[in-house]
């Protein structure tokens, strides 16, 4: 079948601005989720300095009880499925193409409506603000305290239609990787000669597909509780709140791994490329990526193990969460055995994928108590938690996502972004990020509870220290906007292949033609 | 066996400040198990902490660009994957016998001497000892030292959570359901308590305290909540 010169026919309209809207070029609109979701990530981040402002000192009244409680709710729904999955998504979208030589997704114009769900989800979210107040109950929403008679404001209801909105696209954007990765390389590239990026999209495509469906279904359930006089939930006219809590974690488990997968896809290529030598034990990584994919469906009920569960359920999801502990520690090592042996540059790109490996561990193993029942009935519900989240998140999938930025920067925009400022945003970050999230394990040893707006005297030492570090931490970050707005205007014009790349698009120029490939390559 | 683990558990619970650490004591059994597995997953885990480091650390420095330097093109070994997927296997293993083994423990709940309820209301605990016919509302929970007490943890609204940290407990009260579970105090006291699930506004407010008496104390404390009725003695 002829390739048109031009694969995407609607460049046709006049206005540059209007040629960005209704784009279905894979490359536009991986820009588009990267720079949305990086805009949300700054709101979340807003969200959470508010909350960390709050904290800074026990009986604080910079936040009402009730604010606090929407500032914490808003701020994992927004980091979850506002900022870091779509910039994973992002990243994806840009790359996978290039990286299996195709011209473009299977579905472009799906792959635009993803796109779209994404801010029309966030409006969605985020008007419920300016109505009665957004939903004030953590972004896992357990009823009773959800349902219609404990939150009777609207805040809830517009959290669920916006995260059905938000779910849609990543139902639609997982049926269009997988059937891209599947169908769509280019002749010569088995599954096995594949780059590592693209297997974990894959993974995470399936997980998507599988996981995300369920969502929507308790989402509606939670929905026909609060309006139509359903009970699934409620246990007064028969129905049940662990129903919800069993159906949310059968989603939001995998949904962990959909937005840490990737970002272990971006480790595995940035890592060779600077060491000089190709990733340690490729099948490992990557069939690692695919028991994970399996593993991550048989676990959710560690997220509950302090409710009425039966003694046989406990252990079940405890041997196994503990056997998720295993491909992870697979790519650990073989990450370092990548870079042993390499003749190892030091870019902002490879410091923030060298700083993952040595971050995220601490949060991979922080699970391994939470794994532990006994342990975990001690640890869960407190600030233990929340450490752990913040390392596989931030100390994971965040610096996964600047090591992407400073990695395919070039390649996206034909411009390289400064080095230099790249450097003391990567110093600053990891400090202040260590001195935020790690003393969090302490309070939740001690026995400091999670989202509370004041705290008992005990726990002010620590929490000063954090509340501080995390301005800092925010600050940092608009060094990273200024990085990428001077860059764009003024930065260094980037060559084909910057940084002696091993993978397909560092063959065509920086930035892409908008047909990706003059000739589909041939993988020998 | 039982015997063994419980010295194993023991000579790890010495070896554990875990909680102590953080300023708390282990107040029951269940929490001197806790402090030991904890600490046996902290040196397992901290061993592979500093290994990673250490391993990281001398690439950074001995591999790190030179001019002159070619990198090594070597794509795996299997040996090696197999050595780091076995033993990770056998350290988790190392975890899960005691940690089964102390799941076990604290999910029978031994022959109970006294049974508390513990309801979950927004935003106060109400506790009411059934056989007694006693109930306190947002007031300590007072129990008796060296006895075992089975914990039974409803909500009357919202899903709450009862915590204990000095006990190692913690249960989530779900309207609809009875979470049991139990406490043995190994000697008197008065140890702080949270409500550990978001349950609304005052969730943050929701504090307990357990005051831990000698069994004669706590047996004249029940009298006081009946002056003129004759109390029921626990054994």
């Amino acid at each position: 079948m002829a390739i048109p010169a031009s694969a995407h026919p609607q460049d046709r309209a006049t206005l540059e601005w209007v040629r960005w809207l209704t784009t279905t070029d894979h490359k536009r609109i991986g820009i588009l989720y990267l720079a949305t979701g990086f805009l949300l990530f700054l709101v979340g981040g807003l969200f959470a300095l508010f909350i960390r402002a709050q904290l800074i000192r026990p009986e604080n009244t910079l936040l009402t009880p009730d604010q606090y409680n929407q500032f914490v709710t808003m701020h994992a729904t927004s980091m979850i499925f506002m900022a870091i999955i779509p910039m994973l998504i992002g990243v994806a979208n840009y790359m996978v193409p290039l990286l299996i030589g195709a011209r473009d997704v299977a579905f472009p114009r799906i792959n635009a409506i993803s796109y779209w769900l994404l801010p029309f989800g966030a409006l969605m979210m985020f008007s419920s603000f300016l109505i009665d107040g957004a939903s004030a109950n953590g972004w896992t929403q357990y009823p009773p305290l959800s349902g219609g008679f404990f939150s009777p404001g609207r805040g809830v209801d517009f959290w669920i239609f916006g995260l059905h909105l938000l779910g849609l696209s990543s139902i639609m954007g997982g049926v269009n990787f997988l059937v891209t990765i599947l169908n769509m390389r280019a002749p010569g590239m088995t599954l096995h000669r594949m780059p590592l990026f693209c297997w974990t999209v894959l993974v995470t495509s399936w997980l998507q597909v599988i996981a995300t469906p369920v969502l929507a279904g308790v989402l509606t359930m939670l929905l026909f509780d609060r309006n139509f006089g359903t009970s699934f939930f409620r246990p007064e006219q028969g129905g049940d709140p662990l129903l919800w809590q069993h159906l949310f974690w059968f989603y939001s488990h995998p949904a962990v791994y959909i937005m840490i997968v990737p970002a272990f896809g971006i480790i595995s290529e940035v890592l060779p490329v600077f060491a000089g030598k190709p990733i340690f034990g490729y099948l490992a990584v990557a069939y690692s990526s695919v028991a994970i994919g399996i593993l991550g469906f048989f676990v959710w009920a560690h997220h509950m193990f302090a409710t009425p569960l039966p003694a046989s359920v406990r252990t079940f999801f405890m041997f196994v969460t503990m056997l998720i502990a295993v491909p992870t520690g697979v790519k650990v090592f073989s990450w370092v055995a990548t870079l042993w042996g390499g003749n190892i540059r030091f870019t902002t790109a490879s410091l923030f994928a060298i700083a993952f490996v040595a971050f995220f561990l601490i949060g991979g193993l922080s699970g391994i108590f939470l794994a532990s029942v006994p342990v975990d009935i001690h640890l869960t519900h407190t600030y233990f938690v929340v450490a752990h989240i913040h390392y596989v998140l931030f100390a994971g999938s965040i610096l996964a996502i600047f090591a992407a930025l400073f990695y395919w920067f070039p390649k996206m925009t034909g411009r390289m972004l400064d080095e230099r400022l790249g450097k003391i945003h990567f110093w600053l970050t990891i400090v202040s990020m260590n001195v935020t999230f790690f003393p969090m394990h302490v309070l939740g040893i001690m026995g400091m509870p999670r989202r509370y707006y004041t705290y008992p005297a005990q726990f002010t030492g620590l929490n000063t220290m954090e509340s501080i570090a995390s301005f800092v931490l925010g600050a940092a970050q608009l060094m990273l906007v200024y990085n990428v707005f001077a860059s764009l205007r003024k930065g260094e014009k980037a060559p084909d292949d910057p940084w002696q790349g091993n993978t397909l698009e560092w063959t065509i120029s920086s930035p892409p033609p908008p047909h990706n490939f003059d000739e589909i390559p041939v993988v020998k | 066996m039982m015997r063994l683990l419980g010295f194993l558990t023991a000579l790890l619970a010495q070896a554990g400040p875990a909680l102590a650490v953080a300023g708390l004591q282990n107040v029951t059994p269940i929490a001197d198990r806790v402090s030991g597995l904890y600490d046996l997953i902290f040196w397992i885990t901290f061993t592979i902490f500093v290994g990673v480091w250490a391993a990281l650390a001398y690439v950074l420095i001995r591999f790190r660009h030179r001019p002159d330097r070619e990198a090594q093109q070597f794509h795996g070994h299997a040996v090696l994957e197999l050595i780091w997927t076995v033993l990770p296997v056998l350290a988790l293993i190392a975890i899960a016998i005691p940690t089964y083994q102390t799941l076990r423990y604290m999910q029978n709940t031994p022959p109970s001497d006294l049974t508390v309820q513990v309801i979950g209301h927004q935003w106060y605990w109400e506790y009411q000892y059934p056989d007694e016919q006693i109930t306190l509302s947002n007031a300590d929970l007072v129990i008796p030292s060296n006895r075992i007490v089975k914990v039974l943890v409803q909500s009357v609204d919202v899903v709450h959570s009862w915590a204990v940290p000095e006990f190692g407990f913690k249960l989530d009260a779900v309207p609809g359901h009875i979470n049991e579970g139990w406490v043995y105090a190994k000697h008197p006291g008065v140890f702080d308590g949270y409500c550990m699930q978001l349950c609304g506004t005052l969730h943050a407010k929701m504090l307990t305290r357990v005051r831990v008496l000698e069994p004669a104390a706590f047996q004249a404390w029940l009298q006081q909540q009946h002056p003129g009725k004759k109390a029921n003695v626990i054994p």
